[in-house]
């Protein structure tokens, strides 16, 4: 027996592999979370006795390891060398593997082997072996794995030790602590109620659900979009139900609240109103633009539509009444007058106009009430030549006195006063 | 008032914390020593945390750490709230108010709620109360339910329908007649809201009117909250969610003192047809 052998038995190879791995360690399910298949391999150097140079040399070898219980494996090994003199062999090595030490730290572990093999350079040598193995932290699912291996030939021709560096895959994982053996008798004392983590579920559940029920829920959602993001990112349902689909749809509603008489144009497309002068519209999200006409005047109002939400707009609650002034004397209308009832006309809607013309005092009564029907009939034929129906623009008479209370610029003018279509 | 210190005396006050179970706007959450974060309805508000409302905004905190507990206690933020959550459990809660006024709801279960500012604290055991921080003073409103009001200088007993201010220093005032409501006129109850243009009765002595439009006949979950000086509201843009079960408005008068009266029962209101829910 070499030197090296003796050292290692003087050791006490056993002793040594149970007492880190702890009176526990192989226990059935304390040992690490086993893969169902372990490979591994190997290069080896041996020593041994010189009288039998076909045990030393070196060589390469590889195994695979079949679980038959969570700690025990079978690696089922085959070998190639030369020997110590340079003669080449090929062996089989069938070994029991047991996985002893997890505890030694969750990267390493300690294992036995106990086998046999059968070495062929010519003849064929059996022998027996028992080793140890410390696969040793690092190396992602590669494990590096420092071996030893006493090798005894069984028909008493000698035996050596072998020594080698190798890998193992894939590395057993971290042992799993063991579930704690519940007393049936102590019940457990009363503790804090554990704080609940509540998502809100606007549509269509419009309700406070606890994100335990939908399974874990994520931070970002990670889908690499510009959307924004929601609470519902990451939410799964455990059935894999889509709740972003469910949000469907995205369309809010659009209640524009109008007066009689008025034109509405949501988004460039006209919109009819009801008899209430509302209309009940759908859009997606986002902003939109309604534009009201009517009683002259344009309105363009940029709501923004959000999922699951009703937003009301309206129209000017009171109507304004435009006024034009004159010169003193004069039922001339300016160039910006024209372009002013132009706008007013287009802007009409389905809204009437009552033109009510009116005079400063200066001058004969009679002839500044004509003036001041002169006014209105020019105001009037501005707003037929721009477009206005007839039937919607009527003159009022001409007032019997001086408007009150008014400086003489405002008195010289035209009032057009927006009527509402008459019922029908 | 010796039955009523004893029935207000207090359990010992656990460190739960508080949802919010209704959003209108923005709301943040901070913890001590922590930055604000916004949050949505069903955050939770851990028990000595402040939330605060945006000056638009409106919120509930149910004061129990789940929102399926009915039973609990609910305090509404009306917009630029800030409302700390000192303390929660079964019996008792207790909030501190920093900026901002809080209505407590009316109460299921009588459990003890105590609204502190820095003039004192309003306790109650029927909620239906308003406390409103001012700036030189603590306005408390007792709506419908009976509160106490513990000031620097003196408590008081304040039985509902009745206002008190409370100052740095001194007692509480002597307690007010609240105003009581008149009637609602327009929209209909159960009408649909096609066209928002609300209109009520006028209340005698009134200096203006606080509205709401609430989407739970509770007003917890409130949509729109306005003061307004006539008897009408005509909103030119109005906004609301559409998966509700309806819509509820109601009234209340503020008097010459500027305490906020009772206000009327809610009338339900419906959304237009063709909106979809």
């Amino acid at each position: 027996m070499s030197l090296a052998v003796r050292a290692l038995l003087a050791c006490g190879l056993v002793p040594v592999g149970a007492a880190l791995a702890g009176p526990a360690a192989a226990a059935p399910g304390d040992g690490p979370t086993a893969p169902r298949t372990q490979g591994s391999a190997w290069a080896w150097g041996a020593v041994g006795e010189q009288a039998r140079p076909d045990l030393v040399g070196g060589g390469l070898g590889a195994a695979l390891g079949l679980r038959l219980a969570r700690p025990l494996y079978l690696d089922l090994a085959g070998e190639a060398g030369l020997d110590g003199q340079a003669e080449p062999w090929l062996g089989a090595r069938p070994e029991l593997r047991l996985f002893l030490a997890p505890r030694l730290s969750p990267e390493a572990s300690l294992s036995l082997t106990l086998g046999g093999g059968l070495r062929w350079a010519g003849p064929v040598h059996p022998d027996l072996s028992v080793g140890a193995a410390l696969d040793l932290p690092g190396g992602g699912r590669l494990q590096p794995r420092v071996q030893a291996r006493y090798l005894l030939d069984p028909t008493g021709g000698g035996s050596t030790l072998q020594a080698g560096v190798g890998l193992a895959w894939p590395r057993p994982a971290a042992p799993t602590p063991a579930p704690p053996v519940e007393a049936a008798a102590t019940p457990a004392p009363p503790g804090p109620p554990a704080r609940l983590d509540w998502t809100w579920v606007p549509h269509p559940i419009s309700a406070c659900v606890d994100t335990r029920l939908l399974g874990e829920r994520g931070g970002a959602q990670g889908d690499g979009s510009d959307r924004p993001p929601s609470p519902l990112d990451g939410v799964r349902l455990p059935d894999g139900l889509d709740l972003q689909a469910l949000l469907q749809p995205t369309q809010g509603s659009l209640i524009v609240v109008a007066l009689p008489g008025d034109q509405v144009e949501v988004a460039g497309r006209p919109v009819r109103l009801a008899a209430d002068a509302t209309a009940v519209t759908h859009a997606p999200e986002g902003p939109i633009e309604v534009r009201i006409r009517g009683a002259g005047q344009l309105q363009v109002l940029q709501p923004a539509i959000a999922g699951g939400y009703a937003v009301w707009v309206r129209s000017r609650p009171d109507p304004t009444p435009v006024t034009l002034s004159f010169a003193q004397g004069s039922a001339e209308l300016t160039a910006a007058d024209r372009e002013v009832l132009v706008t007013l006309a287009q802007n009409a809607g389905d809204w009437r106009f009552e033109l009510r013309g009116s005079f400063s005092p200066e001058g004969d009564l009679a002839r500044n009430r004509a003036l001041a029907l002169a006014r209105a009939e020019a105001v009037r034929d501005a707003l037929l030549a721009a477009g206005l129906p007839p039937t919607r623009v009527q003159v009022a008479a001409a007032p019997d006195q001086v408007a009150p209370d008014q400086p003489p610029a405002s008195q010289r003018a035209c009032t057009i006063l927006p009527l509402p279509p008459e019922a029908r | 008032m010796i039955l009523l210190l004893l029935a207000l005396q207090p359990p010992a006050l656990a460190q739960d914390g508080a949802v919010i179970v209704s959003l209108s706007g923005q709301a943040w959450v901070q913890v001590p020593g922590g930055a604000p974060t916004a949050v949505d309805r069903c955050a939770t508000v851990p028990a000595g945390a402040t939330i605060c409302t945006a000056p638009d905004a409106f919120a509930a905190v149910r004061l129990a750490p789940s929102p399926d507990d009915a039973g609990a206690d609910d305090v509404v933020l009306l917009g630029g709230t800030c409302l700390d959550v000192l303390a929660t459990a079964i019996d008792r809660a207790r909030v501190n108010v920093s900026r901002g006024g809080v209505t407590i709801s009316p109460s299921r279960d009588g459990g003890l709620v105590e609204v502190a500012t820095r003039d004192g604290v309003t306790a109650g055991r029927e909620g239906g109360f308003r406390v409103t921080l001012e700036e030189v003073a603590t306005r408390t409103e007792a709506v419908t339910g009976r509160v106490q009001l513990q000031g620097d200088g003196g408590v008081l007993d304040l039985p509902a329908g009745k206002g008190s201010r409370m100052r740095p220093g001194r007692a509480p005032d002597a307690p007010t007649d609240l105003l009581l409501p008149q009637a609602l006129l327009h929209p209909p109850a159960d009408a649909s809201l096609r066209r928002p243009d609300f209109a009520w009765t006028a209340v005698p002595g009134s200096t203006g009117y606080h509205l709401q439009l609430a989407a739970d006949p509770a007003f917890l979950d409130i949509v729109e909250a306005v003061d307004v000086g006539p008897p009408q509201w005509q909103p030119d843009f109005l906004f609301s969610p559409t998966e509700i079960a309806g819509l509820w408005w109601r009234v209340a008068a503020y008097d010459r003192l500027g305490f906020l009266g009772v206000p009327t029962a809610g009338w339900p209101l419906s959304l237009p047809a063709g909106v979809p829910r």
